[in-house]
């Protein structure tokens, strides 16, 4: 049975209120304005320009892409090694592979973020792109895990049973069969490990010092010092390497659902 | 393949007394099968019947709790799955979908260290050999199901290996392809002088394609033999009514040889078999449905024997038909007829069932089969699992 | 058959063995560095819990963050229901609308959103502009840094999980069940909260109960967005730790909130499933 029109007037209301945070912010990027407001004043790209041209503002993006793919990365290895064990193992042992996996999703990111620092900082695992990326890989790792675990339930174990029979070692099988056969699961998980780190700030923050800084942590540290058109015209580079990376998500595969896993966390 | 290098032929396979329990249960059960080099077994079974799992115990991916694997005297069991050199066929194909077909058939190559043009001559004369030449590049997504496996039996053999394997392989095609991929497997078979071992629960594709079959019950051997044998000379009754269409009347012989329990069927001669033939006095009483004779009341040739009941069904099938003929006990008989003869009786007509002597085969009851504890006559008709 | 083809012993090791290097990763990533804030918690036996529950603020900042996340649940179900109803019940065209729309609310960075609320309420923004050119009022309202403003902000990030486990959970009940009732002679209205609205229930309480879990954990949108009265548990952490150098306590009030939401997690998963709440399905029937 259908929604009533009274329903669908008041999630198309609800839609509209869901989108215009996004709309005003890619608004104001292009304002000729020197304040952030809206509707913006006239229309001109020297934010944007002023953004791309800036330094810092380029290295924290450099900063930010590399924890990104490093991060996910990490988080493509584990995570597919998890989904193999969780699905494979049995029992007890199949449990706490699951459990380790979703870990990272239960952990409140503040409380992830004072132990990473703990650590790291005696490692000299701050202020480098590789400590964020493994704080970031293992926070994106369920990502993979879930996706990488849904795939494996479909797949049909005589097709690497193919591969053993027929002269393939274990590790073989796992390189030439398996691996390759969970590639799309793998890589949607590690796109959006990859999107959790490129706009994660809270554990960045504490793993960043002030001469690496990420996109997000350079940005929150401007909001809060003060708001002014470059902050928008950055939040929209943000937002467009994000959106296409979902876009490439969604093409590659009739994935939908999994994008519903997403965990949105401060 | 060319036919100069097809004389590398397969093992033999001795399995001895393989036992496989899960939790308490057996699901195979002390199973020995003597496999000649070059041979084709089929194992034969319903579900549960032990087949698949004797299967995957011979391809290493399931260890037996007890009994030995011989290949050609050599143990098999302590040789992990990839170095037993061994071809298998699925059900499923079981095609690597991200290779394509040329790599497909390259794979059990690949993994023995063979490329190059000798690895290319290879894959090509497999793909001659199951009529694919010109489908090397094609994706595996783009091939029919029947294409598929003959990807998959050419990937089977391409390596040589000492045994072929091949789990219901025929089960996921239509009729025709089945009956074209029967004839193809049996000839490339002998051809290239493979030992194969094959599982099915289509008696007809066993029938058709063995040398011998392995019937498997609930995890036991019933019975090894050549189709005909199996199929004329069952040990048993679990045997006579697996393989074939067969109406079978279990009872206990007398001193005198007769038949106690027949359920009204009157043998001729009355005196069955002299009751040491058989061991125990219970025994099960064969009659293949195509050898009964359907007559009316009391025109029975006297030689034969036969049992008096109503028409109660008339059933065409194909070529033949098959009249249900309903006994005073209740029990429901089977005689088959070509259908091109003219029909001469009717449902609910009474009729008498007859046969010649020498079409009754007597066998042993199976230990645990319905018939040791219920002595009715009962008729079963094709058993397609 | 599912027997006959499941792992035999020496396969599942290796299974095992590979997952094990998964299991590496996340006990030195995340599991080590969690066993060191639990151990610096403690570095003065229990006294760093005692000095974070007599702190006045942390007691407030505790009221805070329960009162936001109950909030936070309830707007986002009374908001999100009825839209995922609108997706899960209408043509192809608005059903793609919503869907597109909630993508694309979902997917922009939770900084960017809460960056773009802050620029939304303040005294210049959006909404006094509008309210004090229409005329309800004369001088703009106080909207930024107060607990309204982290409502706002909170439930626009948080409602998309509502929205997603009810839109999950309506799509599986088919419209038929509703259709039938009618036929039996319900109202619309009285065939959806007979029929449908109790068959929902399950994922609008698994949407839900994540929402409010994640609400206890947030730092940033409330940084920006709230006021300095009305701090919640993740401020407060991050005072003690960052502002005041303070990381005995700091850990001991991280530790806390790990508590409360893995026990809040582990009282659901007795109930729901976490399976169901986390999104994944830990039932292994396939095996």
């Amino acid at each position: 049975m259908n929604a009533g029109v009274s329903v669908r007037v008041v999630g198309i209301l609800i839609a509209i209120l869901l989108i215009v945070p996004t709309i005003v912010i890619c608004a104001t990027a292009f304002t000729s304005g020197s304040s952030v407001t809206f509707p913006p004043q006239g229309f001109s790209l020297r934010w944007i320009d002023d953004v791309l041209g800036d330094r810092r503002w380029m290295r924290a993006f450099g900063n930010s892409f590399s924890v990104g793919l490093l991060a996910a990365l990490f988080a493509m290895i584990a995570g597919a090694a998890l989904a193999l064990g969780a699905a494979r193992a049995r029992g007890a042992v199949a449990s706490v592979f699951t459990a380790v996996s979703v870990l990272p999703m239960i952990v409140p990111l503040v409380v992830g973020a004072i132990g990473f620092y703990l650590v790291y900082a005696r490692l000299g695992l701050t202020g480098n792109v590789l400590g964020l990326a493994i704080a970031h890989g293992v926070l994106g790792l369920p990502y993979v895990f879930v996706n990488v675990l849904a795939l494996l339930r479909t797949l049909d174990p005589r097709i690497e049973e193919a591969a053993r029979v027929h002269g393939a070692g274990q590790l073989t099988t796992l390189v030439t069969i398996t691996l390759p056969l969970l590639a799309p699961a793998t890589v949607i998980g590690g796109l959006l490990a990859f999107i959790s780190s490129w706009d994660e700030v809270v554990v960045a923050t504490f793993l960043s010092d002030a001469r690496f800084q990420t996109l997000p942590v350079l940005m929150y540290g401007q909001i809060r010092s003060g708001v002014e058109p470059s902050v928008s015209a950055v939040a929209l580079v943000v937002t467009v390497v994000t959106f296409a990376v979902v876009l490439v998500v969604f093409s590659v595969g009739p994935i939908r659902a999994r994008l519903a896993r997403r965990s949105s966390r401060p | 393949m060319s036919p100069a290098d097809s004389r590398a032929p397969g093992a033999a396979l001795d399995i001895r007394s393989i036992t496989k329990r899960y939790g308490d249960t057996p699901a195979v059960d002390a199973v020995s099968l003597d496999i000649r080099a070059g041979e084709f077994v089929t194992l034969l079974g319903a579900s549960g019947s032990g087949k698949t799992t004797l299967l995957r115990i011979i391809a290493g991916f399931a260890d037996a709790d007890e009994g030995s694997l011989l290949v050609d005297g050599q143990e098999l069991r302590s040789v992990p799955v990839h170095r037993r050199d061994i071809g298998m066929v699925f059900q499923n194909y079981a095609l690597f979908p991200h290779l394509n077909v040329e790599q497909n058939v390259a794979y059990p190559l690949r993994m023995r260290g063979m490329r190059g043009p000798e690895r290319r001559r290879r894959v090509a004369e497999a793909l001659e050999a199951v009529h694919l030449p010109t489908f090397g590049r094609r994706r595996i997504t783009e091939l029919s199901g029947g294409q598929q496996q003959r990807v998959a039996l050419a990937r089977a053999i391409v390596s040589r290996p000492r045994l072929l394997l091949m789990d219901e392989p025929l089960g996921a095609l239509d009729r025709n392809l089945r009956d074209a991929l029967q004839l193809e497997i049996s000839r490339l078979s002998r051809e290239l002088g493979l030992t194969v071992v094959n599982v099915t629960h289509d008696q007809e594709e066993a029938l058709t394609m063995s040398d011998r079959i392995a019937l498997l019950d609930r995890g036991r051997l019933v019975q090894f033999a050549t189709p005909d044998d199996l199929y004329h000379r069952p040990v048993d009754d679990t045997a006579a009514a697996f393989v074939g269409e067969s109406n079978l009347f279990r009872g206990s012989v007398r001193d005198d040889g007769t038949l106690d329990g027949a359920d009204g069927v009157v043998f001729s001669p009355p005196s069955l078999v002299d009751g040491s033939a058989v061991g125990s006095g219970r025994v099960a009483v064969m009659v293949r449905p195509s050898l009964v004779r359907i007559t009316a009341v009391g025109s029975a040739p006297e030689a034969h024997s036969r049992v008096d009941g109503h028409v109660s069904g008339i059933v065409y099938a194909g070529d033949s038909r098959k009249i249900i003929v309903t006994t005073a006990s209740g029990t429901e008989l089977i005689a088959r007829e070509d259908a091109a003869r003219p029909l001469d009786v009717s449902v609910e007509q009474p009729v008498t069932l007859h046969w010649d002597a020498r079409s009754s085969i007597v066998t042993r009851l199976a230990a645990g089969s319905a018939g040791a504890t219920a002595p009715a006559p009962e008729t079963r008709r094709t058993v397609r699992a | 058959m599912g027997r006959v083809l499941s792992i035999q012993g020496g396969g599942r090791r290796w299974w095992i063995s590979v997952g094990l290097l998964g299991l590496l990763f996340v006990l030195l990533a995340l599991v080590v560095p969690l066993v060191v804030v639990v151990q610096r918690s403690l570095d003065a036996g229990f006294g760093n819990f005692a000095d974070a529950l007599a702190s006045a603020s942390f007691l407030r900042s505790l009221g805070n963050t329960a009162t936001l996340a109950v909030s936070v649940t309830v707007w986002s179900a009374l908001i999100g229901y009825p839209y995922a109803y609108a997706m899960a019940r209408s043509g192809r065209v608005l059903s793609r609308v919503l869907m597109t729309a909630l993508m694309l609310s979902f997917w922009t960075s939770l900084l960017v959103r809460s960056y773009a609320w802050q620029v939304i309420l303040n005294d210049t923004g959006l909404v006094n502009e509008l309210l004090l050119g229409v005329g309800i009022i004369d001088e703009p309202l106080q909207l930024i840094r107060t607990p309204l403003a982290t409502l706002i902000g909170m439930t626009h990030i948080l409602v998309p999980f509502t929205v997603l486990a009810v839109y999950a959970q309506l799509r599986g009940i088919s419209p038929d069940l509703a259709i039938a009732a009618r036929g039996l002679g319900a109202t619309r209205t009285r065939a959806f909260w007979t029929v449908t609205f109790p068959l929902s229930l399950p994922g609008l309480a698994a949407g839900s109960l994540l929402v409010f879990v994640l609400t206890l954990g947030y730092y940033v949108t409330p940084q920006l967005l709230g006021g300095a009265g009305n701090a919640v548990i993740g401020q407060s952490i991050v005072e003690q730790t960052n502002v005041l150098l303070n990381t005995g306590v700091g850990s001991a009030m991280a530790v806390l909130l790990l508590l409360i939401v893995v026990l809040i997690l582990g009282v659901a998963a007795r109930f729901l499933g976490l399976g169901r709440v986390l999104g994944i399905a830990t039932e292994r029937s396939a095996r």
